[in-house]
């Protein structure tokens, strides 16, 4: 900023401005520790409902399960795969005329 | 000198913005995971459905992200180059510039991004946006910045501040969400949830505090790059003002588009974003914050005593950084203290209610920029008399003694423009508005060359054009211009 020397102004010509910004400063000082207390404070927060308590006579859970259940296992021999050949004489084609009703209508 | 110098603070500053966003990464990278098969970097954390478009907020796209590091990579061999070479002159100036290009370049990808994205939105915001950066021109009354400065200050706040934002901010959640929620009870799953608003609201300071100084880095850097001019609090309050338009441009689209999308499950809607972001809290936000900055370097600017200066700018920054946290988080306060007593979503609440509980908190700031305003007018004012009256004591014609009362005072401007129009029809008013437009910009241009008239002997010839171009419009039309003397 040294280069701008003839453009200095005398400081007398600047407070108005250095007050508006002093006031400035000033304020966001207190609005950011207000801010600061309401968030850290929790007021901000949402409101959620709460989580039902434990009942007399139940114990609290000690921590959640790190594990899944196991699963049973299958039995073995199970049928993988259809059946590849068909019986001798198994009928291989749909019928192609249907059956005429009673009564002779047609 | 003055470019060099330029060239160093721009290059200092760049160093920083880098220096501050590795540390960010490497912070990011150290810190504590929290889910099972958590990615090294939270920024690459993904969430499904349409929650995805949520963390646009604070997202860097991955291709982005690696873009960013190529470009510091290349920077740096730019630097080792230079470096080594020690080049002079105009080559200096190119690689320079080059290096700065490289390595914020990848930056602007963030915001560039959000606008691709949502076209018609960003469209949208156009007209109240071009509207506000012209009532800034217009502000400044005398010897008013030029439309490409006043364009690259919007462009900075626009492509960078608001990219910069994200960039840092995006890190600087994951890794307050890794120190801070690490400890989840199996008994008390609400400390999660309490774990979580802690987290959120250290990130908007985090997101204010690295907002704001880049704000003031831009300012810096453009007062910086015309520092052979004549620099004053209301050019830093304009330049400011200017970038946080550019911010809150592309802010508005990604704000506007969020809710657009999920306004079903944050209660608020599109419409609502796009009324109190692009209409009635347009001056609001970042415009004022970024005024109070650019004033607070534009005032450190002319102050003489070094420590001075640093302490006027940075009052100005903390007083953005202050306002920015408070505007945030206080008016969700008001918002959860009014819950209950308004309608919600109604006409009054989105007319009035809402839109008054999210500027109240700003509102000390907003009287505080208009009164510094009201302040440049007056030290523009008293500047604009002084420059005329010795254009016109020069004798050289191109303002003389009886104009120079018209010409000092905006009013009786505007009442001789207004009465010629009467008279003597709309060309001759026209043609009056040109000279007195010439005129102006000659006394502006005497009153930026008291700065330092030797080091810039270029501006000596623009004020030979600016005198010729006087004497050319008064010779165009003297008859119907004689309603000025």
């Amino acid at each position: 900023m040294e280069m701008n020397r003839l453009a200095l102004a005398d400081d007398e010509e600047l407070r108005p401005q250095i007050r508006i910004l002093g006031t400035g400063a000033v304020i966001s000082v207190v609005l950011f520790a207000v801010s600061l207390g309401v968030m850290l404070g929790g007021f901000n927060d949402p409101k959620t409902p709460q989580l039902p308590g434990l009942s007399p006579g139940q114990t609290q859970i000690p921590g959640l399960p790190t594990t899944y259940p196991s699963i049973p296992a299958f039995p073995a021999g199970l049928p993988t795969q259809f059946p590849t050949s068909l019986p001798t004489g198994f009928p291989a084609q749909l019928p192609t005329a249907l059956p005429s009703l009673p009564g002779g209508n047609s | 000198m003055t470019g060099d110098l330029a060239r160093e603070r721009a290059q200092l500053i760049m160093r920083v913005i880098i220096a501050g966003y590795l540390v960010e990464v490497l912070l990011n990278l150290m810190r504590p995971h929290v889910l099972p098969n958590e990615p090294a970097l939270s920024i690459f954390q993904t969430l499904p459905g349409p929650a995805g478009s949520f963390t646009r907020l604070l997202s860097t796209p991955r291709a982005v992200f690696w873009c960013m590091i190529a470009g510091i990579a290349i920077g740096v061999m730019i630097q080792a180059y230079v470096a080594i070479t020690r080049p002079q002159g105009r080559r200096a100036a190119v690689l320079t510039w080059a290096m700065l290009a490289v390595l914020l370049g990848p930056f602007t990808l963030i915001s560039l991004v959000v606008i691709a994205l949502y076209p018609l939105v960003a469209l949208a915001c156009v007209p109240s946006t071009a509207f506000a950066l012209w009532l800034l021109r217009i502000s400044q009354r005398f010897a008013r910045l030029a439309w490409p400065v006043l364009l690259a200050a919007f462009a900075w706040g626009a492509l960078l501040v608001f990219s910069l934002g994200r960039a840092y901010s995006g890190l600087g959640f994951g890794t307050l969400y890794g120190y801070t929620t690490g400890k989840i009870s199996a008994t008390d799953l609400s400390s999660f949830g309490t774990s979580m608003w802690r987290v959120l609201g250290l990130l908007i300071v985090h997101l204010s505090v690295v907002n704001e100084l880049a704000v003031a880095a831009g300012v810096l850097l453009l007062l910086l790059l015309f520092r052979h001019r004549r620099i004053d609090t209301a050019k830093g309050l304009v330049l400011g003002a200017a970038i946080g338009l550019g911010y809150n441009f592309v802010e508005s689209v990604i704000f506007i588009q969020i809710y657009g999308s999920l306004g079903s499950f944050l209660g608020a809607t599109g419409g609502f974003e796009y009324w109190i972001r692009q209409s009635i809290g347009l001056f609001a936000g970042q415009v004022t914050f970024g005024a109070l900055i650019g004033a607070g370097i534009g005032t450190a600017f002319q102050t003489r005593q070094r420590e001075r200066r640093r302490l006027i700018a940075g009052a100005a920054i903390m007083t953005a950084i202050g306002g920015a946290v408070a505007a945030e988080i206080l008016s969700g306060w008001l918002s959860h203290l009014v819950q209950g007593h308004v309608t919600s979503g109604g006409a009054l609440d989105t007319l009035v209610v809402s839109p008054l509980l999210w500027l109240l908190p700003q509102a000390p700031f907003i009287v505080l920029a208009a009164l510094l305003l009201a302040a440049c007018w007056r030290a523009r004012g008293a500047a604009a008399r002084a420059a005329i009256s010795a254009e016109a004591g020069d004798g050289g014609g191109a303002i003389t003694w009886p104009e120079v009362p018209y010409l000092a005072d905006p009013r009786l401007r505007l009442w001789t423009v207004a009465g010629t129009w009467h008279r003597h029809g709309r060309s001759a008013a026209l043609a009056l508005h040109r000279l007195q437009s010439a005129q102006l910009d000659l006394a502006s241009w005497r009153w930026q060359q008291t700065t330092d008239p030797e080091q810039d002997p270029a501006a000596h010839e623009e004020g030979d054009v600016l005198r010729a171009k006087v004497i050319r419009l008064k010779t165009a039309a003297p008859t119907r211009l004689a309603v000025t003397s």
